[in-house]
């Protein structure tokens, strides 16, 4: 159980705004970045062959729109994982779209938070996500622990 | 003495004139033997058969009371012979002489009837005679004394008893004389009666009414009248002569009859009657009715009555043969009536001899009123002139067959009008000569629908439409111009051919489906392909019907095929277009995704980036080039707002329209303290009328509310007292929501371009804005079917108008 956050993003400039974001926040979580959906499934469930070696994040920051595998799929598995289940993921991503939110609720999401323009805007939700989740909300029992 | 023998030889002299009257004779008698012996003297007779002394008699006293007396106790009642003293007498023959008698004792021993009138007779003596006729008592008298006591002698006995030989002699010659006349009488009667009855069977004999037989039980005939010989037709001498044999008269089927009449004649002495025929001479036969009787109760000679029944029969079959007739006139009559046309029949002449009922309902003239009539009476005048001729030719060559063969015929009715018939002819041989019968039927109808059916005919013949009729295998029966030009058989080639020729091979089982579902009566419509007879397919849309008979039953299939090739092509391209709408839609989607997301991440990246020079950097830039930074993240943040402004618009356009009863009125209250909450420091009233409500998309709705109303509060922004209405007028007939506000206001130069998308009224620097809120309230609204229009001027406020198809919105009563 470590206090890490991992963000799923393959926009450079938004992981880099995204991590400024938490700094400015004083939110000084270790923050662990992959770049596609296919790297958070191994990063969280481990490869087909191989087992987890390093402990599960404290919250995954999942944006949407991601190469090879997309996050409502990331999403999708994590939920179908008993290890992952309950684990706490906020989508983060630039889409407004109904039906991405519908669809990310549905699949188990734990918040949905669209990144602003206005980085004063983007800095304010990651201090709010990073107090909420990393802080104050009680998590579950984790089947690891 | 001397008075006695001069009574004696008076009564001799008397009894030879009494004879005829034996009356006055004993009425004589009665007198002398009371005036001589005294006083009452009572002489009666006994009847023939000696059983009473008759009530009548002869009577004598003096006196006449008493005689009176007397004679009516003698009227009183006959007295039977061997009762009292006189029927002892009578019935012994013996005479009584009681020469005293106590008068007392006298009345006291008779019977109480007697005894007041015996009482005044005062009897004293009494003696009681027979009358004595040839040995046979023939009466009785009586002497009786009264009043004086002088008893009868003996003498007196003999003196009477002389007498009553006389009376007796007298009251036998009566009889006897009354008896030989009765038998005379009675004789002449017989012999009066016998030769009546002679007289009346002669009259019977030579009447000529009957025939009249004598003959032996075997046959030999002994006596036959004129009537009877006229009857058989043979002469008395042949009847007579000995080789006759009268039982070759009666014909074999007759003769078992004849004998069993003979036995019952042997036994009973009558033979009853019976109906036979004779065989006459000439051959033929005479029906006659027969009686016979024995003639004697003895012996074999009978005697038969003969009727003729030629007449008779005739006139019997005369009467069968009218009834006969008449039945038969009455048949006649009631085929004539139970025809359901009207039927006339008329002479060689062409006068109308026999109508039925139709005609009457036909032609409007009573049988009454045509009986007679020229039968032209019943043919329009324009025809009148020719008819007769017609009429001969057909007396001349009489058949049955139509008349007028391919003429229009016409009735015509007794109010002068008109009406198509049909006549058929046939010749009618009568007693009375050729008559003619015509059937008349008015075919008013089927020329209507002879002429329906044309009409018919000729919009199937014109249409353009493939109309086809098959029974119900599927055999084609009828193929219309437009079936050959669809299909390509002529109607010669494919009629009496299955339907199957025009049906692809794959749309076989479909075939034998609609064929079993249309002879059911259901209708079927669909779309399908046929074959044409080059083999090309053809897409037809078929309306398959049954046709069903007056009673019901479907009997055949009727069936419409429009050629839709050009609807398909038509409907093929529209789909095409639709695919391609399809697709350029999933682009747009696509591209609206890519904006939202992807073009957005690279003004994060320069709004970001700017802000953090600014925030880490800002000692290394002087005055100018943090205001440069400034602008960096102004026109970074601007285009996020104008990249969601198209995203909103764009969402519009695409989301799915789910219209119910939205609260208008409630809705705009929120949105009005949601934006006054953005600004808590402005002041403004809201003006929004209650129960405002319409038929909306509840998001979309809620859209155009916040853009009108949030357009309002921007451009209120500067007005000391803001106020922002919404409230419905009518427009046209239907309301017409208004958002109005005393805000900036507009120029109603530029009012078209008021809705257009990017296009702004005011600089960005006055009141900021994408320029896309109103060219969305204008989606919003055209996409429910409404319209949306604005009114304002500068400085004056501005009103913006929505109205929605009626039926959908107003304000709720």
């Amino acid at each position: 159980m470590t206090k890490t956050i991992l963000l799923v993003e393959d926009n450079m400039s938004d992981e880099k705004l995204t991590v400024l974001a938490f700094r400015q926040s004083k939110i000084e979580n270790e923050i662990a970045v992959v770049r596609d959906g296919a790297e958070a499934l191994e990063y969280l469930l481990g490869t087909a062959s191989g087992q987890v070696t390093r402990d599960l994040p404290a919250l995954v920051l999942l944006d949407l729109n991601l190469p090879r595998v997309s996050g409502l799929e990331v999403l999708r598995r994590l939920r179908a994982d008993e290890r992952t289940k309950l684990l706490p993921v906020v989508i983060l991503t630039a889409s407004k779209e109904d039906e991405d939110l519908i669809n990310g609720y549905s699949l188990g999401a734990n918040a949905y938070v669209r990144k602003p323009v206005e980085f004063l805007q983007f800095v304010e939700a990651a201090r709010t996500l990073g107090l909420f989740w990393l802080l104050l909300n009680e998590r579950p029992p984790t089947p690891n622990s | 003495l001397e008075e006695r023998l001069r009574v004696l030889s008076e009564a001799t002299r008397a009894f030879a004139e009494a004879t005829r009257d034996p009356q006055a004779l004993l009425d004589v008698i009665a007198r002398r033997l009371g005036e001589l012996v005294g006083d009452l003297c009572v002489i009666r007779a006994v009847t023939e058969d000696g059983a009473w002394l008759e009530s009548t008699g002869a009577a004598y006293h003096r006196n006449p009371e008493l005689l009176e007396a007397t004679r009516q106790l003698m009227m009183s009642g006959r007295q039977r012979v061997g009762e009292g003293i006189s029927g002892r007498v009578a019935a012994t023959g013996q005479a009584i002489l009681t020469p005293r008698i106590s008068p007392a004792a006298f009345v006291a021993s008779s019977e109480p009837k007697y005894r007041p009138f015996l009482e005044q007779l005062g009897v004293t003596s009494s003696m009681t005679l027979p009358l004595l006729c040839a040995g046979k008592v023939v009466g009785v008298a009586n002497l009786m004394r009264c009043g004086r006591d002088e008893p009868y002698s003996s003498a007196d006995l003999d003196f009477v008893a002389s007498l009553a030989e006389h009376a007796a002699l007298a009251i036998g010659n009566a009889r006897s004389y009354a008896a030989e006349r009765a038998a005379r009488n009675a004789a002449e009667k017989a012999s009066l009666a016998l030769r009546e009855a002679e007289i009346r069977f002669a009259r019977l004999y030579e009447s000529g009414i009957v025939g009249i037989l004598v003959a032996h039980l075997g046959g030999r005939v002994v006596e036959i009248n004129d009537t009877l010989l006229g009857i058989i037709g043979y002469a008395r001498e042949e009847v007579l002569s000995d080789g006759f044999a009268w039982v070759a008269l009666t014909p074999p089927e007759y003769r078992p009859a004849d004998r069993r009449t003979v036995e019952r004649l042997s036994e009973s002495g009558v033979g009853g009657l019976r109906e036979k025929e004779y065989i006459r001479k000439d051959g033929t036969r005479a029906p006659v009715l027969v009686g016979s009787a024995m003639l004697q109760d003895e012996g074999t000679l009978t005697i038969s009555v003969v009727l003729d029944l030629t007449e008779r029969k005739a006139t019997l079959a005369l009467v069968d043969q009218l009834q006969r007739d008449r039945a038969a006139d009455a048949k006649f009559r009631a085929l004539l009536e139970s025809a359901p046309d009207a039927m006339v029949i008329v002479d060689a002449e062409g006068a109308i001899v026999l109508t039925n009922g139709q005609v009457e309902t036909q032609f409007g003239y009573t049988a009454a009123e045509l009986t007679g009539q020229p039968i032209e009476i019943l043919i329009p005048e324009r025809f009148r002139a020719a008819h007769p001729g017609h009429r001969n030719a057909y007396f001349g060559s009489p058949g049955i067959r139509p008349m007028g063969a391919r003429l229009e015929l016409y009735g015509r009715r007794k109010n002068g009008s008109e009406f198509p018939i049909e006549v058929s002819l046939s010749p009618l041989q009568t007693e009375d000569g050729l008559l003619v019968s015509s059937t008349i039927r008015d075919i008013t109808e089927r020329k209507q629908a002879d002429q329906q059916r044309a009409n018919l005919a000729a919009i199937v013949e014109s249409s353009d439409d493939a109309i086809i009729a098959k029974t119900l295998a599927g055999v084609v029966s009828s193929w219309n111009p437009s079936a050959e030009r669809l299909f390509g058989y002529s109607a010669a080639e494919i009629i009496g051919k299955s339907i199957a020729l025009i049906v692809p091979p794959d749309r076989e089982a479909q075939l034998t489906a609609t064929l079993t579902q249309v002879g059911a009566g259901a209708v079927q419509h669909f779309d399908t392909v046929r074959r044409r007879k080059d083999g090309s397919l053809v897409d037809v849309s078929l309306t398959i019907s049954p046709v069903r008979d007056a009673a019901g039953h479907v009997v055949g299939i009727s069936k419409v095929a429009r050629d839709i090739t050009e609807r398909k092509r038509a409907e093929r391209e529209l789909a095409r277009a639709k695919d391609a709408a399809e697709a350029a839609s999933r682009e747009l989607e696509a591209f609206s995704y890519s904006v939202a997301h992807d073009l957005r991440a690279p003004l994060r990246g320069m709004n970001g980036f700017a802000r953090l020079l600014l925030d880490g950097y800002a000692d290394k830039f002087d005055a100018e080039g943090q205001d440069w930074l400034q602008e960096i993240v102004f026109n970074a943040k601007k285009m996020g707002g104008l990249i969601d402004a198209l995203l909103s618009l764009s969402r519009v356009t695409r989301s799915e329209l789910r219209r119910e009863v939205v609260d208008l009125s409630a809705m705009a209250r929120k949105v009005a303290t949601d934006l006054s909450a953005t600004e808590p420091g402005r002041s403004c009233s809201w003006i929004i009328q209650d129960s405002l409500q319409a038929q909306l998309d509840p998001n979309l709705a809620r859209a155009l509310l916040e853009n009108l109303l949030g357009n309002a509060w921007k451009f209120t922004a500067k007005s000391p007292a803001a106020c922002i209405e919404l409230g419905v007028d009518e427009r046209d007939g239907v309301p017409a929501f208004r958002v109005r506000d005393n805000g900036a206001g507009f120029d109603m130069a530029f009012a078209s371009k008021l809705f257009a998308p990017f296009q702004r009224l005011h600089t960005t620097h006055e009141f900021p804005g994408t320029g896309i809120g109103l060219a969305t309230v204008q989606r919003i609204v055209s996409r429910h079917g409404g319209r949306v229009w604005a009114e304002g001027a500068v400085n004056m406020g501005a009103c913006f108008f929505f109205s929605l198809p009626s039926q959908t919105s107003g304000a709720s009563a």
